[in-house]
């Protein structure tokens, strides 16, 4: 496969109308990486990739990739493949035509984009099917048509448009593996747009954080999860309870912070004493009978989810999620919580 | 020279667009830009050059200096706008007489329409057999037709007339010819048109809203005029406004049955053609014609952007329609049965009326008719063409089939541009692209004569003023078929094939035109087949040269040669339904497998 280029965004803004979607958004991606654009629907995510894509044009700013300015040339003169959501497959080709179609749009002899259709279509695992229709296809296979379609190209970055949300929960996995995979193995550099966090941590390189059409904070996803710097990245990352806290004194690196009345030492984050808001993930929450020390509080609902139980509990910082296994608290009984400061962070 | 201008400039457009993409306009994609410069100067030349040149035709006075008070005392001319048929024996105005009919008109088709759709949607009688053959006749038959089986019906010899003379000694009169005959044949021409606007209609009437009605305690004909008629309104009034431009752009039917009631479309006419000639009058004339089409084609343009009666939904609608009460269903059959029965006379007679030897007279059958429009003699110079019709019958079979393909070609980019891309002047271009289908076929043609009779443009006579003049006629249908079609194609499809590296014309033809193949089938039919049945336009365009079928009739018509008429008019007929067999068959049927669309949302 040819060299993978980085992709380079430079304060693109994108303006339907009078409202910008995507807004002075700028980063890099480096070769051979890959980057999630992640966010609620109408973040922007989806027009930044097609951006990238050549679909839409920026209202201002740059796209460069591979180094070259391409912001002013037509989808179909970038050297990026891009996955659609609905696959966006050709219905009246067959499987071994759709994937050719890019060889053959760019000038390959027929015979010569069909072998190339079929070195593509044996990395992704479809040999054989080459004669079907993609109405023929299961939504798992014509996910891979789609891929290989993407691939034969030997782009010089790919970029996926939530490639699984058409899927099954388990194929969901499987096809998140087998991407990351092939990533890996061919070096390719990809932006990969979804709105599922789980997704977007179990692929990463990096991940972008998007809402409002700008950039609420990015990085490698083990640190975004940690330790965000942005409630919203908190709780949209890590479902984490927003509360008040307050920072009493700092000892070097460290703090302590008094949260409902109970005081935990967290890194300090350079921050003075005083009022701050605590992120809590509510597997950070320990439950325990009542009488223990801790914070007090009462379960108002709880729900079986399957490996652990997600409890609403009220306490005296507000209602708070946690999910825990072990021990089944009914609604109403009186607990006790019990914070770890690894899934406590402090937030603007 | 002409060729070599035409040239050149396409050459100039395709630098321009070439610039333009550059530059990222329609996200870079030259095809694109270059087919909408393309289509934009086509449609400026060949649209609204020759309207304002109407204008400009109405506007000037002797000597070609801009005359405001003969434009004036032209625009308000006694025998446009006169009363006096009120209050007098004296005819009223052309305008007046025009309206009048066409209001008629358009509610008796509306009406007509509504009844035949009802019939045939809520009620248990096998008719749907009966409405897809009507839905095909209004466009396979020229429209004079309808106005020629009338006059062989209750024309001075006609079979109503010859029975009242036998039965009851009334002389042979001429009663039908003027406003009755005008209506019964509109009536006849443009009813199957509002019938397959309002199935569409009546249709589109959601069930659950009726069982809701229902459920609600109504009885059913209460419930049908308190909640499906409302919900049908915007439906009967486009209705009624498809009557409505119908007939005030009628041609053929004014011509073969006006007698001494005029309307505009062949007032127009008589102002250019005839002994008169006078542009001034004859553009006076065109532009109060054309502010009626214009102004009921905006009001419709209105009607449909609202859209509120469509109740259909992606939802799966499973509600039983509500069966009509008894006593209307027989109200309904009462009149929709002798109009059906009337329809296959009138149509009969047009198949059968060219067998008979003369009319009224002697009605043994005869071959002759046929023979003389359609002679071929072996001679020692080979197959000699010896019938009359021949001619006009290869000419319009010639620019009908160069133009249907034009048409469809272009309407269909068209459509492609205007809901694939992104453009300043959208709204004005969609208008552009549109317009001639509101404008009378009477007032294309004097705009065109007007127009290209003199450099720099220079096209009367030839037969490519013909097939340019059908091209930009025909269109619009390209257009809205297009745009139908493009409706159900997903956008992904056209993106992925743009990332893919295919520019915009690899997408056009390797994945729109295979999914689009019914509209292009539909674009080319109708295309071909309003080529070969109008009249309104080409007769101000045709010359000795380049008679066309329709205007043979005509003629043969206007010359009480009726025989010939009729026969030519069977033969067009056939011909058109073998077209269109032939047509379908060629292009084929999208190839996609059994949930091919489906399975890419």
């Amino acid at each position: 496969m040819s060299a993978a280029g980085t992709i380079e965004l430079r304060s693109v803004t994108k303006r339907f109308g009078g409202a910008a979607v995507v807004d002075r958004v700028s980063f890099t991606v480096e070769a051979g990486t890959l980057v999630t654009l992640l966010g609620p629907s109408g973040c922007g995510k989806t027009t930044t990739l097609r951006m990238i894509a050549g679909l839409e044009t920026p209202s201002e700013g740059q796209v460069l990739i591979g180094g070259r300015d391409v912001t002013a040339r037509a989808a179909s003169e970038r050297n990026v493949s891009l996955v659609f959501q609905s696959y966006a497959l050709f219905p009246h080709l067959t499987v071994l035509d759709n994937v050719a179609y890019g060889p053959r749009a760019r000038g390959a002899r027929s015979a010569d984009a069909h072998a190339r259709a079929r070195d593509a279509l044996a990395l992704v695992g479809l040999s054989g099917f080459e004669g079907r229709l993609p109405a023929q296809l299961s939504g798992g296979q014509q996910q891979r048509v789609a891929l290989a379609r993407a691939l034969v190209l030997e782009p010089g970055a790919l970029l996926f448009d939530e490639p699984l949300s058409n899927l099954d929960a388990r194929l969901r996995r499987r096809v998140r593996d087998e991407i990351r995979a092939l990533q890996r193995r061919l070096g390719l550099s990809v932006v990969y747009v979804t709105h599922d966090r789980e997704e977007a941590l179990a692929v990463s390189d990096r991940i972008i954080v998007m809402d409002h059409g700008r950039i609420v904070e990015e990085g490698p996803p083990i640190e975004l999860f940690e330790s965000p710097r942005t409630r919203f990245v908190a709780e949209f990352l890590a479902e984490a309870n927003i509360v008040p806290g307050r920072l009493l004194a700092a000892h070097g690196d460290g703090a302590d912070v008094e949260i409902a009345g109970h005081v935990v030492r967290l890194p300090r984050c350079g921050r003075a004493p005083g009022e701050v808001t605590v992120a809590i993930r509510p597997d950070a929450i320990t439950l325990h009978a009542e009488g223990d020390a801790g914070i007090a509080g009462r379960v108002l609902r709880a729900a079986f989810v399957g490996r652990a139980v997600e409890y609403a509990i009220e306490t005296s910082a507000g209602e708070l999620l946690a999910i825990a296994s072990g021990t089944a608290f009914v609604p109403g009984a009186s607990v006790s919580l019990s914070l770890l400061p690894s899934g406590i962070a402090l937030v603007d | 020279m002409l060729a070599f201008s035409a040239l050149l400039t396409f050459v100039l457009v395709l630098l321009a667009a070439e610039a333009l993409a550059r530059r990222g306009a329609l996200r870079g994609d030259r095809f694109a830009v270059a087919s909408l410069l393309t289509i934009a100067l086509l449609v400026a030349v060949f649209v609204f050059l020759p309207l304002s040149k109407v204008m400009a035709a109405a506007v000037q006075g002797a000597g070609g200096r801009i005359d405001l008070p003969a434009f004036a005392s032209r625009l308000t001319a006694e025998k446009i706008w006169t009363l006096a048929c009120l209050s007098s024996a004296r005819s009223c105005g052309v305008a007046w007489n025009t309206l009048a009919l066409a209001l008629i008109t358009a509610a008796g088709t509306t009406l007509l329409g509504l009844v035949l759709a009802l019939l045939v949607t809520r009620t248990a009688l096998p008719l749907r057999r009966v409405a897809r053959l009507l839905a095909v006749l209004p466009v396979i038959t020229p429209p004079f037709v309808i106005g020629l089986a009338i006059i062989l019906i209750c024309g001075r010899s006609g079979l109503i007339n010859a029975l009242l003379e036998t039965w009851l000694g009334v002389p042979p009169s001429r009663w039908i010819y003027g406003l009755p005959g005008l209506l019964l044949a509109q009536l006849f021409a443009f009813t199957p048109i509002a019938f397959l606007v309002l199935i569409g209609v009546v249709e589109g009437v959601s069930p659950t809203l009726e069982e809701a009605g229902q459920t609600l305690g109504g009885r059913s004909i209460h419930v049908l005029r308190t909640v499906s008629l409302p919900l049908m309104a915007p439906g009967l009034a486009n209705a009624f406004l498809v009557g409505f431009v119908e007939s005030i752009a009628d041609f053929g039917n004014p011509l073969v049955l006006g007698g001494s009631f005029n309307v505009l479309a062949t007032e127009v006419y008589f102002a250019l053609v005839g002994a008169q000639y006078d542009q001034g009058r004859a553009a006076a004339l065109a532009i109060v014609l054309l502010a009626m089409a214009l102004g009921a084609f905006l009001v419709q343009q209105r009607v449909l952007s609202g859209r509120a009666f469509t109740s259909v939904t992606g939802k799966g609608d499973a509600g039983i329609p509500l069966p009509l009460p008894r006593g209307l269903v027989r109200t309904l059959q009462a009149v929709a049965f002798p109009w059906l029965a009337f329809t296959i006379v009138v149509y009969g007679m047009a198949l059968a009326g060219g067998f008979v030897a003369i009319w009224g007279r002697d009605h043994s059958l005869t071959l002759r008719h046929f023979v003389k429009a359609f002679g071929v003699e072996w001679g020692p110079a080979g197959w000699l063409w010896t019938g009359g019709a021949w001619n006009s019958l290869w000419n319009t079979l010639r620019l009908s089939a160069v133009a249907a393909p034009l048409s469809a070609a272009v309407g269909l980019l068209a459509a492609y541009l205007l809901h694939r891309t992104r453009f300043a002047g959208r709204r004005a271009f969609e208008f552009g692209t549109l317009l001639s289908f509101a404008v009378p076929g009477t007032v294309i043609g004097i705009a065109y004569v007007l127009a290209f009779n003199a450099p720099p443009i220079e096209l009367t006579g030839s037969g490519l003023i013909i097939v340019i003049c059908l091209v930009f006629r025909n269109m619009p249908v390209g257009v809205r078929g297009g745009l139908a079609s493009l409706e159900q194609i997903d956008r992904s499809l056209d993106e992925a094939s743009s990332t893919l590296g295919a520019g915009g014309f690899t997408t056009v033809r390797r994945v729109l035109l295979p999914l689009v193949k019914p509209a292009l089938v539909g674009a080319l039919v109708y295309g071909f087949v309003r080529s070969v049945t109008t009249v309104s336009a080409v007769i101000f365009l045709i010359s000795g040269d380049t008679d066309m079928a329709t205007t043979y009739i005509i003629g043969r018509v206007v010359n009480g040669d009726y025989g010939v008429a009729i026969a030519y008019s069977a033969v067009l007929i056939v011909l058109m339904v073998a077209v269109i067999v032939v047509i379908q068959r060629l292009v084929g049927v999208r190839a996609v497998g059994a949930r091919g669309a489906e399975s890419v949302p």
